[in-house]
């Protein structure tokens, strides 16, 4: 009976035995962590962009992950999970940007923005389109109105960084974006999820819904709290953004299991 | 979709009392007949007609009847309707209105004003008016209820054609 229970549970002693060595050592001589003086002034930046790429990654591989395991036949789940991954580029470039990487700093030129954000559009375009596979057959319908929306995107992102004569063109593409594109197809997300989730009864849905609602009320805040003197305050509106992914997460996870249910 | 109510007359057996809109088809009312002649125990079935492309959908209950043998007035409210419709979506409706019809007091009397018995009874013609009034209400509640269902439906089925 001992033995058994010593060969079942041999993960959990060898973890414990770890632990205890770790302790000791610790207790015995109260180690002093090294310092990363580059992450000194950024760690937020960093912490906020680590946890974003991780839930955005585990978005889009759990969608991946349901794309194959129901033999490939629902498409919106590929198209959300390629959406979610190339929306993560922006949050990975936060990361290599607090730990020093001037490259990686978004807000260097007009051309950083543009490959560093370049993941957006395509986001607002490949979740519209991933909706619309749900809404209607037509595949017209299914492409006109996503393909619009890509190019649309890609024209304000044009248009404010590169023709708009500003001082500040990063601002002027930013404002156009978010107001005209990326907070009407949040809010469009939000609802539609939402409501089928009412209709149906199921908390998977209305929980992916309420994760949409939240990040068009994060980006909301972006405009206001942008500017240099506040900017404090724009990093609130990213912890809420960083929030808003959890239900989105949780609600696709629930939606699998209701259905099994 | 169509409202009927069949009910037992005493001397010429099964006949429709009651259809909205329009008169039931004389095909598929001679169908419909014939289910009273069933004997079955459950009081709420559905009947699907292959041939017609349609779907009846069934409530039996009995009402007490002072006139009636055996005391009591057999009734069957009917729904015809499109082969897709799920009865279970009728079920709630049909069954408010067996209630409401089964609590009018005398409404019995509203099956004799063809003259068989006591036509002098000033009761018939009321009853026969609020028996009207209560099914055109119970049609009209049906296709409303049935309205929403079927909206709720679409946007369920668009999602559920896909496995999550």
């Amino acid at each position: 009976m001992v033995i058994n229970l010593e060969k079942t549970h041999l993960l959990y002693i060898t973890g414990l035995i770890i632990i205890s060595i770790i302790s000791v050592y610790v207790l015995i001589i109260l180690p002093h962590g090294a310092p990363v003086p580059v992450l000194e002034s950024t760690f937020f930046l960093f912490g906020l962009g680590f946890n974003s790429t991780i839930l955005l990654w585990t978005i889009a591989g759990y969608l991946l992950l349901r794309w194959i395991r129901t033999n490939r036949k629902n498409k919106s789940l590929f198209i959300w999970s390629i959406s979610f991954f190339i929306y993560s580029l922006t949050f990975v470039a936060h990361i290599f940007r607090a730990i020093g990487f001037p490259n990686a700093n978004e807000n260097l030129s007009v051309y950083h923005f543009l490959a560093w954000r370049w993941g957006m559009p395509c986001f607002s375009a490949g979740i519209l389109y991933g909706i619309l596979i749900i809404l209607t057959e037509n595949k017209k319908l299914q492409k006109i109105p996503s393909v619009s929306l890509l190019i649309l995107g890609f024209l304000w992102l044009i248009i404010g960084l590169f023709i708009i004569p500003s001082e500040n063109p990063i601002e002027v593409t930013m404002y156009l974006f978010l107001h005209t594109i990326w907070i009407p197809i949040c809010f469009t997300m939000a609802y539609i999820f939402a409501y089928y989730g009412y209709k149906a009864k199921e908390i998977g849905p209305k929980l992916v819904g309420l994760g949409f609602f939240i990040l068009m009320v994060s980006y909301h805040g972006w405009a206001p709290w942008h500017f240099q003197d506040v900017v404090y305050l724009y990093f609130i509106w990213y912890f809420l953004f960083l929030l808003s992914l959890t239900p989105i997460l949780l609600g696709f996870v629930l939606m699998s299991v209701e259905e099994r249910h | 979709m169509q409202l009927a109510l069949l009910y037992f007359n005493t001397i010429i057996g099964p006949e429709i009392y009651f259809s909205h809109p329009g008169s039931v088809l004389e095909k598929i009312g001679r169908k419909m007949l014939g289910f009273f002649d069933l004997d079955m125990s459950d009081k709420f079935f559905e009947v699907s007609l292959i041939e017609e492309d349609l779907k009846i959908t069934n409530l039996y209950f009995e009402i007490t009847s002072c006139w009636a043998r055996g005391n009591k007035e057999m009734l069957m409210l009917s729904v015809i309707s499109d082969k897709n419709l799920k009865s279970e979506l009728l079920y709630d409706t049909m069954k408010d209105y067996s209630i409401k019809i089964m609590s009018i007091v005398n409404l019995y009397k509203a099956f004799y004003t063809k003259g068989y018995l006591n036509e002098n009874d000033l009761e018939i013609e009321q009853k026969t008016k609020e028996f009207y009034e209560i099914l055109l209400e119970c049609y009209n509640d049906l296709r409303e209820r049935l309205k929403e269902k079927i909206d709720d439906e679409k946007i369920i089925k668009k999602f559920k054609k896909f496995e999550w």
